[in-house]
């Protein structure tokens, strides 16, 4: 189900209805958990149903670890605990290696026959695995840390079935809760669970939930799906061998920015969703594309994706503390992963890999003596980074490495043969025109990061010129969406 | 500030809201008067968008002629008397299945058919996301339709100030001398594996004479002259089974007379290509079947 469909609409009035009407006794909590899960239980199994199967294992699994983990660590059983987290992660990174990445690492074994790597490769795609089982690993992997306390107290008071049943409820609604099942944010287990508790309806807090609600859908429908049938054309040679270099930057910056207002669009519908049932998700962008460096970029850009890799990922590695070479093999490393964790292509992780070099060699001159002295404008940093940024997603997108072949080397050879054309193509017209939005919104970004405070845009809350601009968006909305089209990290 | 201002600057600040999002709407409305009183054009002038776009070109044919085909037609504009529908990369034969349950023309409209792609298979990214548009309840308003959307007001406003359309001029072909219909009697038979190939293409003229139709099928000019030659030969073999007229406007004449933009597409805002359809429509009147 889409966050921009009718049926989803409908599903969120009623579930709005169920959850606040619980009415005030012991078991609220209990109740409006059970709601939200079977809501979510709907709309995850909205296109084929068989989907919850895997699901639900992975909850089931997950909850009864946690379980044994927390005994452990009550217990003073460190090793018990250890054995149970890896055996725990193995198994949540084993279910996803079959249902994504099995036809990719059999396609590497020498000798295996091309029938089972196509058998492989045909294994469809769960929506939202990766997901869920990052979920599922740092709710494993915090309890063993003991940065999650909601069971602490229940080992000796509650029955063993009862401990069970709480865990496994509250890990269905961690794991299934519809806002982030599919796209995330990715929201640690540790910044959830305290959040685990009965929600009122006067408690909600409407202006997050309007502001976020608005501007991801504007992000989404207005921006993201108009861009969306003009950039498509990039991944066609024929479109790209026949069109002038200018262009196909354009389109470039075009994609750039749908990518953005996709996957931004789709975290702030997820944000404000949440807030309506009472949670707090963290923010998953901010402002990326004023960026100065690549550095920061990852700290901008899918946020609780790299607060994730960093938490359970690099620091597990070494971090920066295992000596220098070790760091930038680490970085490479992380990144390598991150952009395999994209997709099962092998273009991902070229993209993350090229990331993971960037970072490695801004990390290696940021270190020399010259570098540290080193203070770049942000007028040319920002632009640096963009440039980096924008020229990788070519690898993002493109289907091969012939085609990404292809686009540079028209942009080398086949320029600009009529200005004129690029002016006069509907396709230039469309990118300008809704990019300006996005580039509207990180000027804002920039201002208020400044701390321009003399101007008139910036305001610490809402303003009667920020209420007419949501007023603008949610016109926009209304008139203006383009073909609805699916969620471009529902494919991860 | 105490509990009751709060929430009163709350309403406020909602009231604002609101009262923004109803002043864009009256913005929307008077560029969308003005073009209308100034007879601009709704829709992109390259035209190459495919779904909702097309879609709402669509709903809004009409005419007693309509040209159908693939992106070479497009470059033709609808008018008052004549209807184009031309879909990139396909046949008539997807403009038919678009139209299913969208609109209907009266019998005895004339179908002019081009030959260049006549044969293509049908682009089903084209016909699946034209399908997807189920949102009717606002079709034709000139608040929230297609037509209506800002982007594209924009966007018909700059032409209409920065390139006055063709179609908004008057032409007339008078001077130009009538084509006649190709004799078909020297192409051969259409074999068997042939019809069978060819089937979506039979059926489709089998459902346009169902409606009462008249057909006509013309072969548009590109620069170079022998391209589409298999496409113009199959077209002539249907057209000798199924009785229908065939116009060849792939003539010099035309090829030095119009502009092409890439050799292949008319300048959709030259006045010579308004003129070219004009022609077209008369010469296939006269002769359609």
């Amino acid at each position: 189900m889409l966050f921009n469909s009718w049926e989803f609409i409908i599903l969120l009035v009623i579930t709005l209805i169920c959850f606040y009407s619980v009415p005030q006794c012991a078991a609220r909590k209990c109740i409006q958990t059970t709601v939200f899960i079977i809501a979510s239980a709907i709309f995850y199994a909205w296109e084929d149903w068989r989907l919850l199967i895997l699901l639900l294992l992975s909850c089931g699994g997950n909850a009864v670890a946690t379980v044994h983990i927390l005994r452990k660590r009550i217990a003073g059983d460190e090793s018990g605990v250890k054995r149970w987290v890896k055996g725990t992660v193995a198994a949540n990174l084993l279910l996803l290696g079959i249902f994504k990445y099995a036809g990719l690492m059999l396609g590497l074994v020498p000798g295996i026959p091309d029938s089972w790597v196509q058998w492989a490769c045909s294994i469809p795609l769960p929506i939202g695995i990766s997901f869920y089982t990052f979920h599922g690993i740092s709710m494993v992997v915090d309890m063993s840390r003991g940065k999650v306390h909601a069971y602490d107290g229940m080992l000796d008071t509650k029955k063993k079935s009862g401990l069970y049943i709480t865990t496994l409820r509250d890990m269905g609604l961690y794991l299934l809760m519809f806002p982030q099942l599919i796209a995330g944010p990715i929201i640690k287990a540790h910044y959830f669970w305290p959040q685990l508790k009965e929600k009122l309806w006067h408690a909600i807090d409407w202006s997050r939930a309007c502001r976020y609600l608005i501007t991801g859908y504007f992000f989404k429908m207005v921006v993201a799906d108009n861009l969306a049938p003009v950039t498509e054309m990039l991944v066609s040679a024929r479109y790209v061998q026949s069109s002038d270099g200018i262009i196909l930057l354009i389109l470039l910056l075009g994609y750039s920015v749908q990518i953005f207002a996709d996957f931004c669009g789709y975290s702030m519908i997820a944000i404000g969703l949440a807030s309506l049932f009472g949670y707090r998700f963290p923010i998953n962008f901010n402002f990326p594309y004023i960026s100065t460096s690549l550095t920061q970029f990852w700290q901008r850009w899918n946020m609780t994706l790299s607060a994730w890799l960093r938490d359970y990922l690099y620091i597990p590695l070494g971090g920066n503390r295992k000596g220098r070479a070790r760091t930038y093999v680490n970085l490479f490393l992380v990144m390598f992963l991150g952009g395999l964790w994209h997709g099962a292509d092998w273009k991902f992780a070229l993209w993350g890999s090229l990331h993971g070099l960037v970072l490695a060699l801004e990390r290696l001159v940021g270190q020399t003596t010259w570098g540290k002295k080193l203070r770049i404008p942000q007028w040319i940093s920002i632009p640096y980074c963009l440039f980096v940024v924008c020229s990788l997603w070519i690898t993002f997108l493109m289907p091969d490495i012939e085609m990404v072949e292809l686009f540079f080397r028209q942009v080398c050879t086949n320029f600009c043969t009529s200005l004129s054309g690029v002016f006069m193509s509907r396709d230039v017209y469309c990118v300008l025109l809704f990019s300006s939005f996005v580039l509207v919104y990180h000027i804002w970004g920039w201002m208020r990061e400044n701390k321009q405070q003399h101007l008139p845009v910036y305001r610490g809350s809402l303003s009667y010129p920020g209420a007419l601009v949501y007023g603008f968006m949610l016109f926009m909305i209304l008139t203006n969406s383009g073909p609805q089209s699916g969620f471009v990290y529902f494919q991860f | 500030m105490n509990v009751t201002l709060k929430k009163k600057r709350r309403w406020y600040l909602v009231l604002t809201a609101i009262l923004g999002c109803l002043a864009c709407l009256g913005i929307q409305r008077s560029l969308f008067c003005w073009l209308e009183n100034h007879r601009g054009n709704f829709v992109s002038p390259l035209g190459l968008e495919i779904s909702l776009i097309r879609l709402q070109n669509i709903q809004k044919l009409k005419g007693d002629t309509l040209m159908m085909g693939s992106s070479i037609t497009e470059r033709f504009r609808s008018n008052e008397t004549t209807a184009v529908l031309g879909i990139p990369g396909n046949s008539f034969v997807s403009g038919l299945e678009l139209m299913e349950n969208v609109v209907e023309f009266p019998v005895g409209t004339t179908y002019i058919l081009e030959t260049n792609n006549i044969l293509n298979e049908p682009n089903e990214l084209v016909l699946v996301d034209a399908r997807k548009w189920d949102f009717r309840v606002f079709r034709g308003s000139p608040h929230f339709s297609v037509a209506a959307k800002p982007s594209n007001l924009i966007l018909s406003y700059l032409a209409f100030v920065l390139r006055p359309g063709a179609d908004n001029s008057s032409t007339n072909c008078d001077a130009v001398p009538a084509l006649s219909p190709e004799p078909l009697v020297q192409v051969n038979d259409m074999t068997a594996e042939e019809q069978t190939e060819w089937r979506r293409v039979i059926d489709g003229v089998r459902k346009i004479r169902q409606k009462g139709g008249r057909i006509c099928m013309v072969r548009l000019p590109v620069s170079d002259a022998s391209r589409y030659q298999a496409s113009y030969e199959a077209a002539c073999k249907i057209a000798k089974f199924a009785q229908i007229p065939v116009l060849n406007y792939n003539t010099p004449y035309w090829r030095n007379s119009l502009h092409f933009t890439d050799g292949t597409h008319l300048d959709s805002r030259a006045r010579s290509t308004s003129m070219f359809r004009d022609v077209i429509v008369r010469d296939a009147k006269n002769c359609a079947r």
